[in-house]
């Protein structure tokens, strides 16, 4: 069981939420899932708080403090029940906490996918091309028939390498990816996968 | 090396700008070749402004030929100096140029020459590593593999660049079904 621990300035800033009225507090949890994805407007915030009349520092803190409660809880995959649990912290009303709730697994899914982009990778590939050319003469040799390999390759780094290879080093390569690929479904892959769970 | 006498001249014409601009004229004409600076660069040019501009057409239009030549005919600093002597150029220019050549030298083929050429990375040899993902410090329960793929490329002077990227499995598979085609093109075919 996973539990998220709020520091006190954190609870004052979720506590916040208990002295608003329902249609209120949910729309400063809209604002939150807004900032996490990125939507982060400034004005929007002072037009809430306006809007709302409450004091704008204090709407601030409290969407900082409901991001960091979504980004923990999607970072960790956490279940209804430790959801709540780390909610009740806070001690919210019924309907506080259900709209937390439904907020928190609506947007999961996204909200993960957003913080693995934002995780550590290499560049990943986009895509290859080729194209099989016969190379018939060159500068220094004539008449004869090489077939030629020549591949583009694109990374998501934006990046274009242009290559060649001959036919026995584009199969060998073949050979080596398909044996990479056929690790997924070894014994071995498959028990560190169980164990790991 | 081949030059036209047009261009051959372009240098001495060099005698009639003043040399506090030699050393502008000479870094846009390395920063076009770079393909760091735009050719427009030259027009909005305060310190070239002053100098007519037939005269600077000649003067950059003989720069670059004979730059490109000398990198063609694979001339290292010394070479280019030694035949610049000759084209009755002021020598402190020549020494200026012959400086910024060495230096960018290699980066001028490499970007310019050898994409316009035909000489392209061959592939020698490849290496594949896979890991298990469990968990990043953004993202906890990620339990995904992920393949890391390193290419070997040759250049032509021998030197080996290496080329490395990640995929997942599904875009390993397409990789392998892309290059199960090409391998296959050329068996159906010879």
């Amino acid at each position: 069981m996973v539990i998220i621990y709020f520091n006190n300035e954190q609870k004052e800033d979720l506590q916040f939420l208990q002295e608003l009225s329902f249609e209120v507090g949910s729309k400063i949890v809209q604002v939150s899932i807004d900032f996490f994805k990125g939507n982060y407007n400034p004005k929007l915030l002072q037009n809430v708080s306006t809007k709302l009349n409450l004091p704008q520092l204090k709407v601030e803190r409290c969407v900082y403090a409901l991001s960091y409660l979504f980004t923990e809880s999607s970072k960790l995959s956490l279940s209804k029940s430790d959801f709540l649990e780390s909610v009740n912290a806070i001690s919210p009303t019924k309907e506080i906490e259900e709209c937390l709730l439904e907020s928190y697994q609506k947007n999961r899914e996204e909200m993960r996918r957003i913080l693995s982009e934002m995780s550590l990778k290499l560049p990943s590939i986009d895509s290859l091309q080729w194209r099989l050319d016969v190379q018939i003469s060159s500068r220094r040799t004539s008449n004869e028939a090489k077939p030629v390999y020549l591949l583009k390759l694109k990374t998501s780094d934006n990046r274009t390498v242009w290559f060649q290879a001959d036919y026995n080093e584009l199969e060998s390569m073949t050979n080596q990816l398909e044996i990479a690929l056929k690790e997924s479904k070894s014994q071995h892959y498959k028990r560190i996968k169980k164990y790991i769970k | 090396m081949e030059l036209s006498k047009t261009n051959l001249n372009s240098l001495s014409l060099l005698k009639k700008i003043p040399k506090s601009v030699h050393q502008e004229l000479l870094s846009l004409v390395f920063g076009v070749l770079l393909q760091q600076v735009d050719e427009t660069e030259i027009e909005k040019s305060q310190t070239l402004k002053q100098i007519d501009s037939t005269l600077l057409k000649e003067v950059y239009s003989g720069l670059i030929t004979i730059i490109i030549q000398a990198i063609k005919a694979n001339l290292n600093e010394k070479s280019l100096a030694h035949f610049l002597k000759d084209t009755n150029s002021p020598t402190e220019f020549v020494g200026l140029l012959s400086t910024a050549y060495g230096k960018t030298f290699q980066k001028i083929r490499e970007t310019h020459l050898e994409t316009t050429g035909f000489y392209l990375k061959r592939l020698i040899s490849i290496n594949w590593r896979m890991d298990y993902i469990i968990k990043s410090n953004k993202i906890e329960q990620i339990d995904k593999p992920v393949y890391f793929i390193d290419l070997n490329l040759q250049k032509k002077d021998g030197q080996i660049e290496k080329l490395k990227f990640s995929c997942d499995t599904n875009q390993l598979q397409d990789l392998v079904t892309t290059l199960k085609d090409a391998v296959l093109a050329k068996k159906t075919q010879k």
